[in-house]
C-alpha cells in the first residue's frame, strides 16, 4: 500500500511535468527527480509486483513494480535500487528510484527523500551535474554501453574496488560519464539498459491489444513508434484506427520512421483488397528514396486490385530511375495476363527516354521468355 | 664444302630453333596490335569514384548515351578501393539533405547487408560518426556497378584519358588502357576523376595547396586482445621508437587509437597524391612500407606477438590534390554559414575536417546550417561542354575538406550530370542551361536540391 501510494505520487509528478520534454529539475518532498518525456500520459490506477531476476550476483531477486491505468494497463514500471558504488577505498550505498516507459525507454530517476548523490569526496552533485546525469541516462546509444568496468579508470591508477576520481579517469571514458562519478553513472546507465529493461518488455508485450499499441503508435517520442512498429505481428487481427495510424507514419517526415512503417507492415495486411488501396494512395507523399520501398510493398501483395494496377501503369511514363524499376517489378507477376496493364507498358517500348524504353523492353522480354518455357 | 655445308647445317639448325614447337591445341599468334576504336557519345564521364557513378547513372537514366572511363578495375573510388567504407553524412538537423541516386545504392547496399541504418532523427552532436553509413565495400562495388549496367551506361575499365581536345560541338577525348587506344567523342564531358585530370587536359587552370592533406592506407590488424594490453606501455615504447626514428613521426599519432581501431582509417602518408601513376606510385609505396615497419615494431611489444595483418586496400587514399579554377570558389565562411546560392545544385553537410601533422579535430557547423553548392563551383571557368563533381570542385581549402566527403560528391555527381544532360538536349553548355529545368530534372530523380529559406 505504501508502495502505491507513493509510485502513484511519483507518477503524478512525471505528468505534471511531462511537458519540459528533458532536464527539468523537480523536487517533491525534498527529494530530487528528472524525467524525460513520457510514452503514455494515463493516471495510474493500481501497482502490480513483478518478480524479476536482476542479473546480479549479490541481489539476483527484486521487484518490478509495473504502474497500471484504469483499464489495468501498464503505463510504466520502477523499480528500486539499492546498491554500492565506491569511492577512493570506502562504499557508500547508492539509493535511487529507477522509472522505465513501456516501451523500456529511460523514463527518468528519483531519489528518496533527503538522499542524493556525491562524486569523489563525497561532495554532492550540483543541479549541471544531474542534468548531466539524466542526458547521459536517456542515451541509449551512450559509448557506456560498450564499457566494462576496467575500462574506467587507467588501470595503472586504482584497483577494480575503487570508484574513479576525477584525475583518474580514463579519456576515453571521461566524455560520456559525470566527471567524478564514473562508477555512479556507469552502474546507473547499465541499470538502466539492463536485464530490468527486458523484463519491462516483456511485461508489456503480454498486456498488448490494438488499443494499447496505438497508444504507444501515438507516442510523441520517435523510439516509442519504432518500439510498436517492431510489434505489429503481435496482434492478431488489428483494428482499423492501428492499420491509418501505420499508414499515416509511412509519410512521416523522419525518414528512418516512414521507412519503418513501411516495412513493419504485415503481408498479412494485403488481404484486405481496400488496404492495398490505402497504401497506394500514400504514393504521392512517401519521400522519394522510399516509393521503390512502396511499390515494392505493393508487388509483395497478392491479388492487387485492378484499380491500383491501372493506376501504377498509368503513371510509369513520368517514373524515373529505381521508383521505374520497382513500378514494372510491382507489374510483373499481371502479365501477360492483363492486358490493359500489357498494352500501357507495350506503349512504354517508343517512350523517349531510353532508359525507360530499355527497361520496359527487359521486363516485358522476361515475361514473354518466362511464358514460353 | 666443309665450310658451306656446315653452314647450312647451322641454317637448318637454326630454323629448328626458331620454329615454334606447338603443342596440341596452341596456335602461333602475330603480335596484337594496340586496338585502336573511335566511339561516339552523348556524355562521357572520366572517373568512376564516388562522384563518376553518380553523374554516369543520372545520364543514362536521362536517356544520354553514356560512357563512363576508369582507370582500375571496380566502381567506388574511396569508397570501395580505397575502403572508405563509411560515405559521409546524408542527413542534417533531422532532415535529409543528400539523396537521389546516391541514397539509393547506399540505401540498396545496406539493405542486401542486412544492416541497420543509424536512426537520424537523433542529433549526433559532435560524435558525427554516429551519422555514418558503414557499406559492405565489395558488395556496395557490385551493386553500384549492376546499377551503371542497368542504366546502359558504357563501362571502360583500365582506361585513362591522355588528351582531351576541343571539337566544334564537344571534345575528343583520347584514352589509353590495356592494349587499347580509343578517340571518345562526346558533347558533354564530366571530370570525376577528383584530381581535375581532364580539366587539366584540356588546358584549363587548376589550384593546389603547397602541402596538400595527407592519404591513408586503410587496413585491418587484429590477433591481440585490445583488453590485455598494457597500452601504457605499449604507448611508451611506440613514442620511443618515433623518438629514436625507428617509425615515422605523424604516420600513426596514436598508437592506442590504431589499436582500438584496428587499423580503421588511423594512417597518415604526407603528400600522398592520387593524380598521376607516378605519385601515385610513391604514395602506395609509402603506405604500404609505413605499415608493415609499424606491425613489425607492435609485434615486438608484449601482447602484440601475434598481431597479424587482416586485410588491406590496394592503395593509399588521397584526400587533396587539385582543385578547379572554377566561375564561382566556394569559401570556408560561405561552408559554416550555409551560404545559400541561387544556382544551387546539392547540398554539404560535413565538420569541417582538416587532416594535417597534428591530426585531425572537426570542426561543427552550428545548429541548423546546411552548406550549398552553387553550379558555377562545379564549371572552370572559359570553359563549355565541360563540367566537374566530386573533391576537386572550385572551393577555398577549408571548405574543400568539407566538401570532399563522398556523400557531398555524390550530390554533385548527380546534379553535374543533370546539367550535362540539359545541356545537351538544349544545345547549351551547364553554364547556360535553365536552372529550373535542371533543378525539375534533379527532383524528378530524386535528388535534393536546396531550398532557399523564407
Amino acid at each position: 500500500m505504501i508502495n502505491r501510494v507513493f509510485a502513484m505520487g511519483a507518477i503524478l509528478l512525471i505528468s505534471l511535468f511531462w511537458s519540459t520534454v528533458m532536464c527539468a529539475q523537480q523536487q517533491h518532498e525534498g527529494s530530487i527527480h528528472y524525467f524525460t518525456e513520457p510514452t503514455l500520459l494515463h493516471d495510474v490506477y493500481g501497482v502490480h509486483r513483478i518478480p524479476i531476476d536482476t542479473g546480479d550476483v549479490s541481489a539476483p531477486k527484486d521487484t518490478l513494480f509495473q504502474l497500471l491505468s484504469r483499464e489495468g494497463k501498464p503505463v510504466s514500471y520502477y523499480r528500486k535500487i539499492i546498491t554500492e558504488v565506491c569511492f577512493d577505498s570506502s562504499c557508500r550505498l547508492l539509493r535511487v528510484n529507477l522509472y522505465w516507459n513501456v516501451t523500456g525507454r529511460y523514463l527518468g530517476f528519483e531519489l528518496p527523500p533527503r538522499e542524493f548523490l556525491s562524486k569523489a569526496e563525497h561532495e554532492p552533485f550540483n543541479t549541471d551535474e544531474y542534468l548531466r546525469l539524466h542526458t547521459i541516462l536517456a542515451d541509449s546509444l551512450s559509448p557506456i554501453g560498450g564499457l566494462n568496468y576496467g575500462d574506467l579508470v587507467p588501470k595503472s591508477a586504482v584497483s577494480d574496488t575503487l570508484d574513479g576520481v576525477t584525475g583518474a579517469t580514463s579519456d576515453d571514458v571521461l566524455q560520456y560519464v559525470v566527471k567524478g562519478a564514473v562508477f555512479t553513472t556507469f552502474t546507473i546507465w547499465n541499470l538502466i539498459y539492463g536485464p530490468t529493461q527486458a523484463a519491462v518488455i516483456k511485461a508489456t508485450e503480454q498486456a498488448m491489444d490494438a488499443n494499447f499499441l496505438l497508444d504507444i503508435l501515438n507516442s510523441t517520442s520517435l523510439w516509442d513508434r519504432h518500439w510498436a512498429l517492431d510489434r505489429l505481428s503481435i496482434l492478431p487481427g488489428p483494428a482499423s484506427e492501428v492499420k491509418n495510424r501505420v499508414l499515416s507514419l509511412v509519410c512521416d517526415g523522419s525518414y528512418n520512421l516512414a521507412a519503418h512503417a513501411l516495412d513493419a507492415v504485415p503481408t498479412g495486411w494485403c488481404v484486405n483488397a481496400t488496404f492495398q488501396q490505402a497504401l497506394w494512395s500514400k504514393f504521392d507523399c512517401v519521400q522519394y528514396a522510399l516509393k521503390p520501398m512502396l511499390l515494392k510493398k505493393i508487388g509483395l501483395c497478392d491479388d492487387t486490385p485492378d484499380s491500383v494496377l491501372l493506376d501504377i501503369a498509368n503513371r510509369l511514363p513520368q517514373m524515373n530511375g529505381p521508383v521505374l524499376t520497382a513500378g514494372l517489378e510491382c507489374l510483373r507477376k499481371y502479365l501477360p495476363g492483363n492486358q490493359a496493364v500489357l498494352q500501357r507498358l507495350t506503349s512504354l517500348l517508343n517512350h523517349e527516354n531510353r532508359f525507360v524504353a530499355n527497361q520496359t523492353k527487359k521486363i516485358l522480354a522476361e515475361v514473354s521468355a518466362a511464358e514460353q518455357e | 664444302m666443309k665450310r658451306r655445308a656446315a653452314i647450312a647445317t647451322m641454317g637448318a639448325f637454326s630454323l629448328g630453333l626458331t620454329a615454334p614447337r606447338l603443342l596440341k591445341g596452341e596456335v602461333l599468334q602475330q603480335p596484337q596490335p594496340i586496338q585502336k576504336k573511335t566511339l561516339h557519345t552523348d556524355i562521357l564521364v572520366i572517373g568512376g569514384g564516388t562522384a563518376g557513378v553518380v553523374a554516369a547513372i543520372q545520364a543514362g537514366r536521362a536517356g544520354k548515351k553514356t560512357i563512363l572511363v576508369e582507370n582500375g578495375s571496380m566502381l567506388g573510388g574511396t569508397t570501395t578501393t580505397g575502403g572508405v567504407a563509411f560515405p559521409g553524412i546524408f542527413f542534417a538537423w533531422g532532415k535529409q539533405v543528400i539523396g537521389g541516386i546516391g541514397w539509393e545504392m547506399v540505401q540498396e547496399a545496406v539493405s542486401l547487408n542486412d544492416d541497420e541504418l543509424p536512426d537520424f532523427s537523433i542529433a549526433h552532436g559532435r560524435q558525427h560518426w554516429r551519422h555514418q553509413v558503414r557499406l559492405n565495400g565489395p558488395l556496395y562495388a557490385m551493386v553500384i556497378e549492376d546499377k551503371c549496367v542497368e542504366a546502359g551506361v558504357d563501362l571502360r575499365f583500365y582506361e585513362t584519358p591522355v588528351e582531351v581536345v576541343q571539337r566544334n560541338n564537344g571534345w575528343k577525348v583520347t584514352t589509353v588502357g590495356k592494349g587499347t587506344q580509343t578517340e571518345i567523342m562526346c558533347n558533354q564531358l564530366i571530370d570525376c576523376t577528383g584530381n581535375a585530370l581532364a580539366v587539366s587536359l584540356a588546358g584549363f587552370n587548376l589550384l593546389r595547396e603547397e602541402e596538400i592533406q595527407p592519404g591513408t592506407l586503410m587496413f585491418r590488424i587484429g590477433g591481440y586482445s585490445i583488453d590485455q594490453l598494457d597500452m601504457e606501455l605499449i604507448t611508451k615504447e611506440f613514442n620511443a621508437a618515433v623518438s629514436r626514428g625507428d617509425l615515422i613521426k605523424g604516420e600513426f599519432l596514436n598508437v592506442a587509437s590504431l589499436l582500438r581501431s584496428a587499423g580503421d582509417n588511423v594512417q597518415h602518408i604526407a603528400a600522398a597524391d592520387a593524380t598521376t601513376s607516378t605519385s601515385h606510385t610513391i604514395a602506395n609505396i609509402k603506405g604500404r612500407a609505413s605499415l608493415l615497419r609499424t606491425v613489425k615494431f607492435l609485434r615486438t611489444l608484449p601482447g602484440l606477438e601475434r598481431l597479424k595483418v587482416l586485410d588491406m586496400q590496394n592503395e593509399t587514399a588521397s584526400r587533396e590534390t587539385y582543385r578547379i579554377d572554377s566561375i564561382y570558389q566556394i569559401t570556408h565562411d560561405d561552408y559554416v554559414t550555409g551560404k545559400f546560392f541561387d544556382d544551387a545544385v546539392s547540398y554539404s553537410y560535413y565538420p569541417i575536417d582538416l587532416h594535417d601533422a597534428h591530426g585531425v579535430v572537426p570542426k561543427h557547423l552550428e545548429e541548423g546550417h546546411v552548406a550549398t553548392v552553387p553550379l558555377r563551383a562545379l564549371i572552370p571557368r572559359g570553359s563549355r561542354n565541360l563540367i566537374v563533381a566530386g573533391r576537386c570542385l572550385g572551393s577555398d581549402r577549408l571548405a574543400n575538406s568539407a566538401l570532399r566527403v563522398q556523400a557531398s560528391c555524390m550530390g554533385m555527381g548527380q546534379a553535374a550530370a543533370a546539367a550535362a544532360v540539359l545541356a545537351h538536349s538544349q544545345g547549351k553548355t551547364p553554364a547556360d542551361v535553365a536552372l529550373p529545368d535542371l533543378k525539375q530534372l534533379l527532383t524528378e530523380h530524386g535528388a535534393i536540391v536546396p531550398e532557399k529559406l523564407t
